[in-house]
C-alpha cells in the first residue's frame, strides 16, 4: 500500500495523473432557426455564443441570439453542452412572453447553481435581467429585471453581485428573495472618462471588481456581504476579465494595452505586476485559469493562449480559431483542451494545446 | 518630332522646395513642398504614392490599389489635412478626411503640400496642414496625350487630356479610368504571438476597384484687365470592401460614390489692384452595400433587413478676394466667403450649416527686401462656432542673390467638428451635438539653400493640440466623439534635390515625428498610434530623350498601434523601380516594378493587408 502511494504521488509529480477531459469536438454544432424561438419567424437570429461556465460535465454557454447584424431576434438562451459529443440542451430565458432576457452574456457558477447576464436589446434598453438556472432541472429557477445593462456576475453566500456595463457601480440581489436590493455600491472608476465595470468574481471571500475605460482601471475589493470597500488598485485600461489563479493570486487581461496582470493579495494589501504584454495579440477578452496555466482570447487577432505561470509568466502555446471569428470566452477542459465560444463567427469550437 | 520638344515639363526641375509663387499662393511663406505631378510620366502613381515623395506626410493606405487611403501632415490625424482642388476645399462624406484613392493622379499637374497649423491661410481644419490640388491646365497651342497601363491583380489605367485654344483662352479636358481585381497574394501569420510563428499564403478577396474621373477647364480672357476660369471635375467609382486580413468581409459589401465640383472665377485687374470673384460647389454622393446598421458587421445586399445606407454633402460658396499695394511695398490682400454646408443621410438626417469667413494677410517687406514679414488673420464661422486663426511668417535672405533663405511661422487656428462627428447616429456609433472645435498652435522653422544643381530644405517644428475629437466607448454598447484628447506633436524634415549629369537627378526627403498624448490617464506621454518616428524617402531618376528610368525606396520606422505604446507595428521597406524607352515617334513604353523585394507581410491600419510584387507596363504619348 505504502508503495502504491509513493508510485502514485511519482505518478503526480510526472503529471501523469493530471485529469484529462474527454476530447473536445473540433466544432460543435448550435441552435438555429426556430429552436431560437424567434420573434418573427422570417427573421430568426443567430445563436451568437457568449460566456461559459463549467458545471457539472458541461460547459454552459450563454446565447446572445442576434441576427447577422447584430440585431436581438429572440430571447437570451443558456446552452448545456457536452463538449465532447456536442449534445446541447436548450434553456429558455426569455420566459413566458420571451422578451425577459435578451442577449445573454456572462454565466457564472455559485452554489451549484448558474448566473447569467441578460444585457438586453441595446437599441431600446428592453430585456436587462439576471437569471437563475438550476443545471440539474435545466430550467430557470428565478429571475429578477435588472435596472441597468449588467455586465459581470458573482455568486457570494448571500448575494448575487452583478456590474454595471454603463458606469461604476454593483448591484446586488438578496439570494433569498432574489430581488435587486440596496442601493447600488458605488466603486472607484479612473478619474476621467466614461466608465465600466466589465467584470466581478467573489475570489478568497471577497468581491472584486473591476472598473475602467480606455485610460486606466481599478480592481476594487469589497465585502462580499455589505460591498463595503476593502481596497482598490490600478490594473491598465480596459480590464475586461479576472480570475483566481491556482497559486490564488488574481489575474486581470486588458483589452487596451494587451497586457495580463497578476495581483497578489495579502492582508489588505494588492500588489500588482504586470506579467506579460502580448505584442501582437490584440483587443483581450476573457482569462480562465486550470492548475499553474492560464488561458487568454484575443478577440483582435482571434486567437487563444496558454500561459504558464510556474516560473513567472510563459507563453507556451496559441491557437487560431479561425478568421473572423470573434472569440469570447474560453473554456479550459484540462491542462491541454478547451472550448472557444466564437461570437461574430457564431462557433463554439474545441482546440488543442500541444504538449 | 523628338520627346523633349513634346514633354518639355519633364525637363524641369523635378521637385521645387516652395519659394515664393512657385509654391502655395495661399501660405507663401509656409514650409512646403511642391510636387510636379508630370515628371512621374510613364510610372502609375496614385495621388498618395505622390504625396509620400514630401517630408511630413504619412499615408493610410487601407489595402491596395483603389482602396481608400487618407493622409496625415506632421502626425496631425487625417481629418485635421485640407485637401483644395484648385482652391476648393474638398471633403468626405461625412465631412471628415477626403479619400484620396478617389482622387485621379493623371489629371494635376502640381500638388502643393504646405505643412504647419495654417487655419489662417486655409481655413478652419488646417491644423497639420494643406495639400493643394493643382489640375493641368492648357498651354495655349492644341496638346494632347494619354497613357494606357496594365499590371499585376488586374489593374489597368487608361488616362488621357486634350488642351486646345478656345477663343481668347484655352480649354482642356482630361480623362482618368482605373480598374483593379485587387486579389493580390499577402502572407501572414495566424499564431502572432509565438516567436518566429510562420506565415502562410493568403489572397485578398473582394477587393476590387472601378473608377472613372474627368475633369474639364476653360480660361478666357473677357478683355485686358479680366479673366474668367472655369473648372469642372467629376468622379464615380466602386470597390469592394474586403475587411481586416483577420475578419474579412464574407457577403462581399461595396462602396459606391459620386462626387464633383464646379467653380467659375473672375479675376480683374483694377489699377494696382486686384480683385477675384468666385463660386464654386461641390457635391458627394456615398452608398454602402451589405454593411449592417450597427455600425459592424456585414449583411446580406438585397435583404429586407440590410437596407442600403445612403449619405449625400453637398457645399456651396462664394468668395471675393481683393488685392492692393500699401506703401512700402506691402500688398494686402482681403477676402471674404460665404455659404452653407449639406449633408443628406439614412443616419444622420438632413443638416446643413452656414459657413462664413473674413481674412487679412500682408507681405511686409523689410531690410530692402531681405527680409520679408507676412502676417494673416482669418475669422471662420462655421455652422455657428466661431474662431480665430492668426499667423505670423518670416522669410529672410542674408543677402537679396542669396541662395540661403531662412523662414519661421507660428499659427493658431482650430477644427470644427464634422458633419458625422455631430450628427451620424449609426448603429454602434452616437453622434455628439455638443462637440467643440480642436484647436492646435505650431511654431516652425527653417532653412534652405538653393542652387543650381542643389536644392535643401530643412526644418523643425513643435505644435500642440488641444480638445483633439476622440471617439470613446458609450456604455454599453456604442461608442461616440468626446472632445477628451490633448497632444504635443515636434519633429523635423529635410528634403534634398540635386541635379545630376546625363539627365539624371536625385532627391531624398527625410521626417521625424516625437507625437506624444498628453491626455490624463494611461495613455499619458506614451507615442500617438499610427505615427512613425521615422520616415526616409530616397529616389534617383533620369529623364532623357530615348531612355528613362527610376529606382526609389521608402523606409517607415516601426510604429505603435495603440495609445499606451505596448504592441507596435513593424518597420516597413519599400523598393520599386522603372525602365523606359521611347519607341517610336512620341510613343513611350515602360515597365514598372513595385515592391522588388516582394515583401508580402506588409500591412497597414487595421491589419489590412498591402500587396507584394507587382508589375505594370505602361505605354504613353504626348502630341
Amino acid at each position: 500500500m505504502k508503495r502504491f502511494a509513493t508510485l502514485f504521488l511519482l505518478s503526480l509529480a510526472c503529471g501523469a495523473g493530471k485529469y484529462k477531459a474527454p476530447a473536445p469536438l473540433p466544432s460543435i454544432a448550435l441552435p438555429t432557426g426556430d429552436k431560437l424561438n424567434p420573434y418573427d419567424p422570417a427573421k430568426p437570429g443567430l445563436a451568437r455564443p457568449a460566456g461559459m461556465a463549467d458545471l457539472n460535465g458541461k460547459a454552459w454557454v450563454a446565447l446572445n441570439n442576434m441576427d447577422a447584424g447584430y440585431m436581438v431576434r429572440g430571447p437570451g438562451f443558456l446552452a448545456a453542452v457536452v463538449p465532447s459529443t456536442g449534445a446541447t440542451a436548450l434553456i429558455d430565458l426569455g420566459g413566458a412572453d420571451e422578451r425577459r432576457c435578451k442577449n445573454a452574456g456572462f454565466v457564472r457558477v455559485g452554489d451549484n447553481k448558474l448566473y447569467v447576464t441578460c444585457a438586453g436589446d441595446y437599441s431600446d434598453g428592453s430585456g436587462t435581467a439576471i437569471v437563475e438556472v438550476d443545471p440539474i432541472a435545466g430550467a430557470v429557477t428565478r429571475s429578477v429585471s435588472a435596472p441597468i445593462s449588467p455586465a459581470g456576475v458573482a455568486a457570494a453566500p448571500t448575494r448575487i453581485w452583478f456590474g454595471d456595463g454603463a458606469s461604476g457601480h454593483l448591484y446586488a440581489i438578496d439570494k433569498a428573495s432574489f430581488a435587486v436590493t440596496g442601493a447600488p455600491v458605488p466603486i472607484q472608476c479612473p478619474a476621467a472618462g466614461y466608465s465600466t465595470t466589465n467584470d466581478v468574481a467573489v475570489i478568497g471571500g471577497d468581491l472584486y471588481a473591476i472598473c475602467s475605460n480606455d485610460q486606466g482601471g481599478v480592481l476594487s475589493r469589497l465585502d462580499a456581504s455589505t460591498g463595503a470597500a476593502k481596497g482598490t488598485a490600478d490594473i491598465g485600461p480596459i480590464g475586461v476579465a479576472l480570475t483566481q489563479t491556482g497559486d490564488g493570486r488574481i489575474a486581470i487581461v486588458s483589452g487596451g494595452d494587451n497586457k495580463l496582470r497578476l495581483v497578489t493579495v495579502s492582508g489588505t494589501k494588492m500588489t500588482v505586476e504586470v506579467a506579460y504584454t502580448f505584442a501582437q495579440a490584440t483587443s483581450l477578452q476573457d482569462v480562465r485559469a486550470r492548475d499553474q496555466f492560464l488561458f487568454t482570447v484575443a478577440s483582435g487577432t482571434n486567437t487563444v493562449e496558454k500561459i504558464d505561470l510556474s516560473s513567472g509568466a510563459k507563453l507556451l502555446a496559441e491557437v487560431n480559431v479561425g478568421d473572423g471569428a470573434g472569440p469570447w470566452n474560453i473554456l479550459p477542459l484540462d491542462d491541454d483542451q478547451a472550448i472557444v465560444s466564437n461570437w461574430m463567427s457564431n462557433t463554439l469550437v474545441g482546440v488543442k494545446w500541444p504538449h | 518630332m523628338g520627346a523633349s520638344a513634346q514633354e518639355p515639363e519633364l525637363h524641369g526641375e523635378p521637385v521645387e522646395i516652395d519659394v515664393g509663387a512657385a509654391g502655395s499662393q495661399r501660405a507663401p511663406a509656409a514650409q512646403s513642398t511642391v510636387v510636379d505631378a508630370t515628371r512621374f510620366g510613364g510610372e502609375v502613381r496614385s495621388v498618395s504614392e505622390l504625396l509620400l515623395s514630401a517630408p511630413g506626410v504619412t499615408v493610410h493606405a487601407l489595402g491596395g490599389p483603389g482602396q481608400a487611403a487618407t493622409f496625415s501632415l506632421r502626425g496631425a490625424s487625417a481629418d485635421q489635412s485640407l485637401v483644395l482642388l484648385d482652391g476648393i476645399p474638398l471633403q468626405g462624406p461625412g465631412g471628415g478626411a477626403v479619400d484620396l484613392a478617389t482622387l485621379p493622379a493623371s489629371l494635376l499637374e502640381r500638388l502643393v503640400v504646405s505643412r504647419g497649423v495654417l487655419g489662417a491661410q486655409f481655413g478652419a481644419g488646417a491644423l497639420g496642414g494643406a495639400v493643394e490640388l493643382l489640375p493641368r491646365t492648357a498651354r495655349g497651342s492644341a496638346s494632347g496625350g494619354a497613357q494606357v497601363s496594365a499590371g499585376s491583380f488586374g489593374t489597368a489605367q487608361v488616362a488621357a487630356d486634350a488642351a486646345a485654344p478656345f477663343g481668347s483662352g484655352s480649354a482642356l479636358v482630361a480623362l482618368q479610368l482605373d480598374r483593379t481585381a485587387g486579389n493580390f497574394d499577402f502572407a501572414r501569420q495566424s499564431t502572432p504571438s509565438i516567436p518566429d510563428s510562420p506565415y502562410f499564403a493568403d489572397v485578398r478577396e473582394n477587393a476590387d476597384a472601378l473608377r472613372g474621373s474627368a475633369i474639364a477647364r476653360v480660361a478666357r480672357r473677357l478683355s485686358a484687365d479680366s479673366e474668367l476660369d472655369i473648372l469642372l471635375q467629376g468622379s464615380a467609382g466602386e470597390r469592394g470592401l474586403p475587411g481586416p486580413a483577420t475578419n474579412p468581409n464574407r457577403l462581399r459589401p461595396r462602396e459606391l460614390d459620386q462626387g464633383g465640383v464646379a467653380g467659375l472665377r473672375l479675376r480683374h485687374i483694377l489699377g494696382d489692384s486686384t480683385l477675384s470673384l468666385r463660386v464654386w460647389g461641390r457635391v458627394d454622393r456615398l452608398e454602402l452595400r451589405g454593411q449592417s446598421l450597427q455600425g459592424f458587421g456585414e449583411c446580406q445586399d438585397g435583404a429586407p433587413d440590410c437596407p442600403r445606407i445612403g449619405q449625400r454633402s453637398s457645399a456651396a460658396r462664394a468668395e471675393v478676394e481683393y488685392g492692393r499695394p500699401l506703401p512700402a511695398e506691402q500688398w494686402l490682400k482681403a477676402s471674404f466667403s460665404a455659404g452653407e454646408d449639406f449633408i443628406v443621410g439614412d443616419e444622420t438626417g438632413l443638416r446643413r450649416r452656414t459657413i462664413a469667413s473674413a481674412a487679412l494677410s500682408d507681405e511686409v517687406p523689410l531690410a530692402s527686401r531681405n527680409i520679408s514679414l507676412h502676417p494673416a488673420v482669418r475669422f471662420d464661422s462655421v455652422g455657428g462656432q466661431l474662431g480665430l486663426s492668426p499667423a505670423l511668417a518670416v522669410l529672410a535672405r542674408p543677402w537679396p542673390a542669396s541662395p540661403v533663405e531662412l523662414r519661421a511661422g507660428w499659427g493658431l487656428s482650430f477644427r470644427p467638428p464634422s458633419f458625422s462627428e455631430l450628427y451620424l447616429d449609426q448603429g454602434g456609433i452616437s453622434p455628439n451635438p455638443a462637440l467643440r472645435p480642436e484647436r492646435a498652435w505650431s511654431i516652425d522653422a527653417g532653412a534652405g539653400w538653393r542652387s543650381e544643381r542643389l536644392t535643401v530644405s530643412a526644418g523643425l517644428f513643435w505644435s500642440s493640440y488641444r480638445d483633439l475629437i476622440v471617439y470613446q466607448l458609450f456604455p454599453p454598447a456604442k461608442v461616440k466623439p468626446f472632445n477628451v484628447g490633448n497632444a504635443r506633436i515636434a519633429g523635423a524634415e529635410l528634403q534634398i534635390i540635386l541635379t545630376l549629369p546625363a539627365g539624371f537627378f536625385a532627391e531624398g526627403s527625410y521626417s521625424f515625428l516625437q507625437a506624444r498624448d498628453l491626455t490624463p490617464g494611461a495613455s499619458q506621454d506614451q507615442p500617438l498610434a499610427y505615427r512613425p518616428p521615422h520616415r526616409l524617402f530616397l529616389r534617383v531618376a533620369r529623364r532623357g530623350d530615348r531612355l528613362e528610368g527610376y529606382a526609389e525606396t521608402s523606409f517607415t520606422s516601426a510604429m505603435p498601434r495603440n495609445q499606451y505604446g505596448s504592441s507596435f507595428q513593424g518597420s516597413q521597406f519599400l523598393l520599386n523601380a522603372g525602365l523606359g524607352a521611347r519607341a517610336y515617334g512620341p510613343l513611350w513604353l515602360d515597365l514598372e516594378a513595385k515592391n522588388l523585394l516582394d515583401d508580402r507581410t506588409l500591412q497597414d491600419f487595421f491589419q489590412y493587408p498591402l500587396p507584394g510584387f507587382s508589375l505594370a507596363v505602361i505605354a504613353r504619348a504626348r502630341l
